[in-house]
């Protein structure tokens, strides 16, 4: 009874949940499940002999997912910064599960899914929100530290080693290892590490890598010409039409599908680059079907969409009553944020090919679930906010 | 006193006492001031200690409080700044597809749409090749079958099901066809030009195994030659693709082979079909009918007797002969040999090379094809000897020089000296004297053409060398046709005009030869040859008649009638007698020259012209090195061939006969009309009228079977003992 009180006491003015943020998943959610019936169609064809397949499968884990992120809004979010040590530890362990044999199973050459017999399930969603409450219970609690180089800035950097090391090495998952450090970087600033530290390291590592790419280039070319052509080679990455049908196929199709869209598409399932020619058109490459079919607009939107998101989960992180409630809604939307640029980074060809699917959109069941979770928390903080 | 001074000494002593207590408690009193300041100051330390404390905590908590505003202010700025980041990041990327979409749209949309459509190429019939008369076929493309498979269309689990059935039905490799179905691209070939009931057998399989996608059927086309080998390096061939290689089928590659449709669909990467959208059928245009000159009764006959006459005559090198209407150009016959089967144009048709065919490589077995594929008669040279003389009495002739007949014009020595250079005749051990230019002709006579050639000379020799059309070539259409070699006309001294006067020490082509006699046979008129004489559209039924292209007076009238008298008399009594046709007034004249210089090889030629008053034919015979008992000698051995073969053709053409003096009176009977009747009905009525029945007997007990067709048809009137070629219902 007392606790009870107590909590209520400290509970700043109760509030309703952000209600327009759980619009916005709403509207991109079923946008994603329509454009999977689109996008899917062929290829679920093609595999399975069903075209439903994918989009019902998505329905499904929406629906699991949508009651997730109502039972998940029910949880007062500072019940997890208890556990947040241990929460870290099972997200180091929960990686480490695909080395299981019989658990683990193999896709594409690396080792990241688990088989739990109905769906398959990458350990990597659960360290990447492990991650997240981590970060804002450690953050939170050692505060008064952040503006230290060593403490505040190396320490928990450090952290961040284990769970990048083993999706690199182990799961030879670089879209995680990226999304991970990622998140913990917006964090640590949104915390109060000291911009500098960033900079000069940033600036370091990132000369260092300019530095070593420079004297590669001379050492290794004899003239001008020779260290340009080198160059340009390196710059040429991003030019997918060097190897058309090899490594430059996925983008190609890609751009392709973009290309053909024009201003208002060419309608809702007429894309015609999802026949194959896109690979997983209903995953990683799901905007590119939607740039072709619902045009410039329809990008605009989805764009529009998903900055909507973002700002309403930065307003839930300023408006959070603590720090460990700011920390933890900036984690959430920050994961949602790095995914959505290296996404749409990736099919614009506007930064190189790494395998990053578009949250709400892609299919992928319990991947879908975890986000759902996710925003439940982010609900969950904006139903206390401080007033601003 | 004592009392007081007790008293005064206890005073003193109490004084004492007292001064010393107070002393004491001076001391003790200093003492616990002291004590009692040093607490004080202990205490005050205390006190301040805890003072200072206090503070210091408060200034802490302060400081803690302010740290924590100021964080959470970074905070706020950060996460402002958060925010507009991403509005930065989110145009940025509306640009970036902006970009794609507008500025490079149209060219990605193009590369899509080139991707997205696969097409499958409807092959159009190409145009029939028909001979002269232009219900004999030639050369015909049948409807066959090419099959090919989208590899990813056909599920992991029939792969090796439809590899196998697929290298079964079309006796293929296994294994070669296993990995073109387990390739990813998008279609691969299979098998091409297969037969009709193979493609069905493979449709009853495809059915009997539930599998209708991935294998495709296409119609395709399939050159068929139903005479085989006839007229083969004059029509030519096709390739894989339909393509004419050779011959008339090269040449008119652009008339025949029509525009290939094509079946546009709309697949996915793997080239399966996306269904929605359905095939897109954009028929092929058929390629447009030929009609040759070339007739396929003359051809027969010119291939007959050629044939006869090389392995008789055991030309080594093979023969020509060229029959040509010298009124429209139009070449009737040009037979080759050795030649092949234009069926089968990779396989040797030559008996001796057929015995070690197999065992030759591939280099080897072109190079003996290439030889067999070349068309002598337009794309070698030769050195047209006494033939040639026709020219030059032309050009005598013309110029006025000399008169068919005059006695005694020019005398043979047995040779003559031209700027110091001895040439002899070629009978020169015997010389033939006095004669006139006709007698010259009909004894071939060298000496006098050499005396004509010097005195036409150089300059206007070669004018009507350039007039007879023997400078360039003659623009038939046919392939690689070769032109003369002659020395240049600066170059051209008198011994080199003396030997050019009588054929030798140049080379023309055949076809080069019998244009420029032509030209005499028709009266002067120069006619470029052709093959072609019409174009019929296969969509319209349009007919384009090509037409004659003509250069009148080369000659004139009389000189041509001239000529053509004197080689009626050389036919009729000098060298070219063995060219004699009964009934018929033939003129001709013979050639034998060396092939090339001191090789011991010979080219001998006949050419020849009926009816000598008015010509309808001129047949160029020329064998290369007969090395048989016949000897090398035109008016022996190719003078003959000239025989059978107008023997054969004048009757066909039903020329006229002109020549009734040593023939008597031929009874000529009207031709009835056979058509409807059974073969032995017709039989009956011919031999009635003294006439005879020619088929091709194909089949077994034929007599029951009925007349189709008739030359000459009914109502004709024909010499007895004339044939009636028919042809009867199959």
């Amino acid at each position: 009874m007392q606790n009870k009180a107590k909590n209520s006491m400290y509970k700043a003015k109760k509030s309703q949940v952000d209600f327009v943020l759980v619009i916005i998943i709403l509207i991109l959610l079923s946008f994603g499940i329509v454009m999977i019936l689109s996008a899917s169609a062929p290829s679920a064809l093609a595999e399975t002999g069903d075209s439903y397949t994918y989009v019902t499968k998505q329905i499904i884990f929406a629906v699991i997912g949508l009651v997730a992120m109502w039972f998940v809004s029910k949880i007062d979010y500072r019940i997890y910064k208890k556990f947040y040590w241990l929460i870290y530890w099972a997200s180091i362990g929960v990686l480490l599960l695909v080395l299981i044999p019989g658990l683990g199973s193999e896709g594409g050459g690396a080792r990241r899914w688990i088989n739990l017999g109905f769906a398959q399930f990458q350990p990597s969603e659960l360290t990447k929100i492990g991650m997240i409450v981590f970060y804002a219970g450690y953050l939170t609690d050692h505060k008064n530290e952040l503006r230290s180089f060593v403490k505040g800035f190396l320490k928990p950097l450090a952290f961040l080693i284990p769970p990048v090391a083993i999706a690199l090495f182990i799961q030879n998952h670089l879209s995680v290892g990226i999304v991970m450090s990622a998140i913990t970087f917006i964090m640590m600033l949104m915390a109060g590490c000291r911009l500098l530290h960033f900079i000069v390291c940033g600036g370091i590592v990132g000369g260092g890598g300019i530095a070593a790419l420079f004297i590669y280039l001379s050492s290794a070319g004899e003239s001008a010409g020779d260290a340009n052509f080198r160059l340009g080679r390196i710059l040429n990455y991003m030019d997918p039409w060097q190897d058309p049908t090899g490594t430059g196929w996925q983008t190609i199709q890609s751009l392709y599908a973009i290309g053909s869209g024009g201003l208002f598409g060419v309608g809702l399932g007429e894309s015609k680059q999802k026949y194959l020619y896109v690979s997983e058109p209903q995953n990683d490459f799901i905007f590119s079907i939607l740039a072709e079919e619902l045009g410039f607009i329809g990008c605009i939107v989805v764009i529009v969409l998903f900055a909507l998101f973002i700002w309403r989960g930065i307003l839930i992180a300023m408006k959070a009553p603590d720090m460990f409630g700011s920390l933890l809604a900036t984690g959430i939307t920050s994961l949602v944020m790095i995914q959505v640029v290296i996404n749409i980074g990736v099919v614009t060809n506007t930064i190189p090919n790494t395998g990053m699917s578009l949250p709400f959109f892609s299919a992928g069941g319990t991947a879908l679930i975890i986000l759902l979770a996710m925003c439940g928390i982010l609900l969950n903080i904006s139903k206390s906010r401080s007033k601003v | 006193m004592r009392k007081t001074r007790r008293k005064e000494t206890k005073a003193k002593e109490k004084r004492l006492g007292n001064k010393l207590s107070d002393r004491k408690k001076i001391v003790k009193r200093v003492k616990g001031e002291k004590e009692k300041n040093e607490n004080l100051t202990k205490l005050k330390k205390k006190l301040e200690n805890r003072k200072n404390k206090k503070y210091k905590e408060q200034v802490k908590r302060t400081k803690v409080v302010v740290d924590e505003k100021y964080g959470e202010i970074t905070r706020r700025k950060r996460m402002k700044m958060w925010i507009f980041i991403v509005i930065l990041i989110a145009i940025l990327f509306i640009v970036r597809i902006g970009w794609i979409q507008f500025v490079m749209g149209d060219w990605l949309k193009e590369m899509a749409f080139e991707q997205q459509s696969l097409d499958r190429a409807v092959n159009p019939r190409r145009g029939t090749i028909y001979d002269a008369t232009g219900t004999n076929i030639l050369a015909v493309s049948s409807t066959v079958n090419t099959i090919t498979v989208n590899p990813v269309n056909i599920s992991k689990e029939n792969k090796e099901k439809v590899a196998e059935a697929l290298s079964n039905i079309f006796e293929l490799k296994y294994e070669d066809v296993l990995k073109k179905v387990n390739k990813k691209t998008s279609i691969e070939t299979i098998a091409r030009k297969v037969e009709k009931e193979k493609a069905d057998e493979l449709r009853e399989w495809m059915s009997d195994n539930g599998i209708d996608v991935g294998i495709n059927i296409d119609e395709d086309t399939k050159r068929y030659y139903p005479y085989n080998s006839l007229a083969s390096q004059v029509i030519g061939f096709c390739g894989y693709d339909n393509q004419g290689l050779d011959g008339i089928e090269a040449i008119y590659e652009d008339e025949l082979k029509g525009e290939k449709g094509r079946i546009t669909k709309v697949t996915d990467a793997q080239g399966g079909e996306i269904d929605n959208e359905g095939e897109n059928y954009i028929s092929a245009v058929d390629g447009d009918d030929l009609v040759l000159s070339i007739d396929l009764t003359i051809q027969g006959i010119a291939e007959k007797y050629l044939k006869e006459a090389c392995i008789d005559n055991e030309c080594t090198d093979g023969g020509n002969i060229i029959i040509m209407n010298p009124k429209t150009g139009d070449i009737l016959a040009m037979a080759g040999y050795p030649n092949y089967n234009l069926n089968e144009p990779y396989e040797t048709t030559i008996d001796e090379l057929k015995a070690n065919w197999d065992n030759m490589s591939q280099t080897d077995q072109i190079k003996e094809m290439q030889k067999v594929w070349r068309n002598k008669a337009v794309a070698d040279t030769y050195e047209p000897g006494s033939t040639f003389k026709l020219i030059t009495s032309s050009a005598a002739l013309e110029e006025g020089i000399t008169t068919t007949d005059k006695e005694g014009e020019f005398c043979c020595t047995g040779g003559i000296t031209i700027a110091g250079v001895r040439i002899s005749c070629w009978r020169y051990y015997k010389p033939h004297g006095s004669e006139s230019l006709r007698q010259a002709l009909m004894n071939s006579c060298n000496p006098v053409f050499i005396g004509l050639g010097q005195e036409i000379g150089v300059s206007k020799y070669y004018d009507y060398l350039e007039k007879f059309g023997l400078l360039r070539k003659t623009g038939i259409d046919l392939p690689g046709e070769a032109n003369s070699i002659f020395l240049k006309e600066d170059k051209v001294g008198p011994v080199e005009l003396a030997t050019i006067s009588f054929g030798q020490r140049f080379e023309i082509t055949p076809i080069q030869m019998i244009t420029a006699v032509s030209t005499i046979a028709n009266k002067g008129t120069y006619v470029k040859p052709r093959i072609v004489k019409k174009i019929v559209d296969s969509t319209t039924g349009e007919i384009t008649e090509i037409p004659t292209e003509k250069t009148e007076n080369v000659i004139s009238k009389e000189t041509a009638e001239g000529v053509l008298s004197m080689m009626g008399s050389v036919v009729a009594e000098g060298t070219g007698k063995n060219a004699q046709v009964q009934g018929y007034s033939i003129g001709g004249k013979t050639g034998t020259s060396e092939d090339g210089v001191n090789t011991g090889k010979y080219v001998t030629s006949f050419v020849g012209v009926a009816p000598v008053s008015d010509p309808e034919v001129v047949v160029l015979i020329t064998l290369y090195n007969p090395t048989g008992e016949g000897g090398h000698q035109g008016g022996g051995v190719a003078a003959p061939i000239g025989s059978q073969v107008l023997g054969e053709v004048l009757p066909y053409l039903e020329v006229q006969k002109d020549n009734t003096e040593e023939d008597g009176i031929q009874e000529e009977v009207e031709v009835p009309n056979i058509v409807g009747f059974t073969i032995s009905e017709a039989k009956e009525k011919l031999k009635d009228l003294g006439l005879d029945i020619n088929y091709e007997e194909t089949e077994e007990n034929i007599s029951d079977k009925k007349v189709i067709s008739q030359v000459p048809v009914g109502g004709m009137k024909v010499n007895k003992g004339s044939k009636i070629i028919i042809e009867y219902e199959k």
